[in-house]
């Protein structure tokens, strides 16, 4: 607030919206009510054949500002008299006009402004926002009944709770956020395992109610994200803490709120590469006027997201280049090696107390990817492409069942997605194919189709069909899927 | 639950899907003037560069200062109005484009200031600052890097 006097925002406004109509008011009835007498006061000295020079075309009397009287003309003094009292009312005019204006010029920039909405700058006071995504809906599997998955894909109709994730984004310093995503879920409440499809009722009594006696569910909060980020400088930004792994589309755009289906790629659920990093990134972004150029670089524990049973790390990174016009193109790629170890710690002795490390599991990974998002007006389309290979030391191979050893293998998977936002109804159909060669399984085909419909930039309902073919000798795990998503952030 | 029923839910949200509908009336875009602080002398005002600001793409300024970035809030004339001829993007873009922003993780959007005579105050008031409001409501505590009219960016 400046030192000089400004009027309080609703004063000054009331007075300007009473005060500058009536004063308008005032004004445009003077000066009419001079322009009509002047020409008939002049009609008594000037012959009315003789046009005033320079004045407006006849059909327009009543506007025509008057004009001094011819050279020569005889005025009487009344004529003298009325004609300067005219002249000193049309400077009176002008100047409250001018002022008028200038006052309705900066009414709004005089106002007491409001205070901002977010601080453009951060204040002492750390800020912290929250927002999120979430999703409900529907799904149904379609499968032969002697699917040796059934236990995974019963082909039954259920209603379904997805992801409810909120977001607490914090700005502690100007050059510093942090960031924290957690997912409620109803887990581990009938959760299945990859080794137990035995499901568990984690419902209590809550001993803490009037009664005592009513259910609750034990649930848990799963994780996504927790980083601090420190955004000094646009070409050097580092981010330590639990991040997604900057590796291709997916695993970036993370959501369904942004993804344009609804449905995982098989690499993606299978986590072909690690989705998650507990350690450091770096990145940054180059503009090159409509040309951009993104770079990330981490280094982390790789699957261990716990604390690391050796100096192992891995290593990654991705580039993307851009360009944001009319059409907005970007293709990536991304990368990645590192060791995993998982280690037993047992305990040898209680007195004297010994430990040990022991790890029994041991292996060598490293994959790769391609990536390619295009935007033109209603049209979106992604292609990514993922491969990864895991090599296990000797006698450290991953046990997943009693008896049963992982081998070495490899993994690919690819998918393309095809959509079309059409100009009416928020619809956006939208067609998607994904190949996936796994080891465990024959590989398959999946060809989908679906339909999102945009109820608003922050609601969606999202529909999705599948078809997942297996190649033989494994045509017996084929089936269906249909899915509905209404999906909002907040 | 059997299939009617989950029809019946199906056609019940799609119905309310199409009674959705566009009604913008089509009204003459306003006039803006781009802003600075005075002593930003190696601002320019060519829409790429502003379209990196107003992305929070690009966060610093030449000389190092902070980039500011004020918006208007969605749904007023000149906010859309600079969302497009800046952006390239129509007002629900613009807001999906924010949205997707948020949930990847991303860097967050400009400060949202609640009216032009804010921008100008703010933009007047912080040298990394820079705002849009108005053409004609600007004076000398501000410098006009660019004009938005007509869905253009004219560098001045």
């Amino acid at each position: 607030m400046c030192g000089r006097h400004r009027w309080p925002d609703s004063a000054l406004r009331t007075a300007l919206r009473r005060g500058i109509p009536a004063l308008v008011g005032v004004v445009t009835a003077t000066g009419a009510g001079i322009a009509r007498a002047q020409p008939a006061a002049d009609a008594a000295a000037v012959p009315a054949a003789e046009p005033v020079p320079g004045a407006p075309a006849a059909a327009e009397p009543a506007a025509a500002p008057a004009e001094p009287a011819p050279p020569g003309a005889v005025a009487s003094p009344e004529v003298a008299a009325l004609r300067a009292e005219v002249e000193a009312l049309r400077a009176t005019s002008a100047e409250q006009q001018r002022r008028l204006d200038e006052l309705a010029a900066k009414a709004e920039v005089d106002a007491e402004p409001p205070p901002l909405a977010v601080e453009p700058v951060a204040t002492e006071a750390p800020s912290l926002r929250l927002y999120g995504f979430m999703d409900v809906g529907f799904r149904r599997f379609f499968t032969r009944d002697d699917n040796r998955l059934l236990a995974v894909w019963p082909p039954a109709a259920t209603a379904v709770l997805g992801n409810v994730n909120l977001y607490l984004d914090g700005r502690p310093h100007p050059n510093v956020r942090t960031l924290a995503e957690v997912r409620f879920s109803q887990y581990p409440h009938y959760a299945l395992t990859a080794s137990s499809f035995d499901g568990e009722s984690t419902a209590v009594y809550d001993t803490n109610s009037s009664t005592g006696g009513n259910e609750v569910i034990w649930s848990g909060i799963v994780l996504e994200r927790a980083q601090i980020e420190w955004t000094r400088f646009d070409l050097f930004k580092v981010r330590v803490g639990y991040f997604l792994t900057p590796f291709g589309i997916w695993n970036v755009d993370h959501s369904m709120a942004v993804l344009i289906t609804q449905r995982l790629p098989q690499f993606f659920s299978r986590e072909y590469y690690p989705t998650r990093q507990t350690g450091l990134e770096i990145s940054g972004l180059k503009p090159f006027g409509d040309f951009e150029l993104e770079y990330h670089a981490w280094v982390g524990n790789g699957r261990t997201h716990g604390a690391d049973a050796t100096d192992d790390k891995m290593f990654g990174g991705r580039i993307v280049g851009g360009y944001d016009g009319a059409v907005r193109v970007a293709l990536g790629a991304s990368g990645f090696y590192g060791r995993n170890a998982f280690a037993q710690h047992p305990i040898r002795s209680f007195s004297p107390f010994t430990t040990d490390i022991v790890i029994d599991t041991e292996y060598d990974e490293y994959g790769g990817g391609l990536d390619f998002a295009l935007d033109w007006e209603g049209l979106r389309f992604r292609w990514e492409s993922v491969v990864a290979r895991e090599e296990y030391l000797d006698g450290r191979r991953a046990e997943f069942a009693p008896g049963y050893f992982r081998p070495d293998r490899t993994r690919s998977g690819t998918y393309a997605v095809l959509a079309y936002r059409l100009p009416w109804g928020g619809l956006e159909p939208y067609l998607w194919v994904e190949r996936d060669v796994a080891v465990s399984n024959a590989p398959s085909t999946i060809p989908s189709a679906g339909l999102n419909v945009h109820l608003s930039p922050s609601i969606q309902i999202k529909g999705n069909f599948a078809w997942v073919r297996f190649d033989e000798p494994d045509e017996n795990l084929d089936f269906s899927a249909l899915d509905l998503r209404l999906v909002a952030v907040f | 639950m059997r299939w009617r029923a989950w029809g019946v839910v199906l056609v019940g949200a799609l119905g309310t899907v199409m009674s959705v509908g566009s009604g913008a009336d089509a009204q003459p875009e306003p006039v803006l003037s781009v802003i600075v602080h005075p002593s930003n002398r190696g601002a320019t005002g060519d829409r790429t560069a502003l379209r990196q600001l107003f992305q929070t793409k690009v966060t610093r300024w030449a000389s190092g200062e902070r980039a500011v970035p004020l918006n208007l809030p969605r749904g007023s004339a000149a906010r859309d109005a600079f969302d497009r001829a800046v952006l390239g993007l129509s007002p629900e873009e613009s807001e999906r484009y924010w949205i997707d922003r948020k949930i990847r993780g991303g860097a967050p959007p400009p400060a949202l200031a609640p009216d032009p005579a804010t921008v100008l105050r703010t933009v007047a008031q912080t040298p990394g600052g820079i705002g849009y409001v108005p053409a004609g409501a600007t004076g000398a505590e501000v410098r006009v890097i660019a004009t938005v009219r007509d869905g253009k960016v004219v560098t001045e």
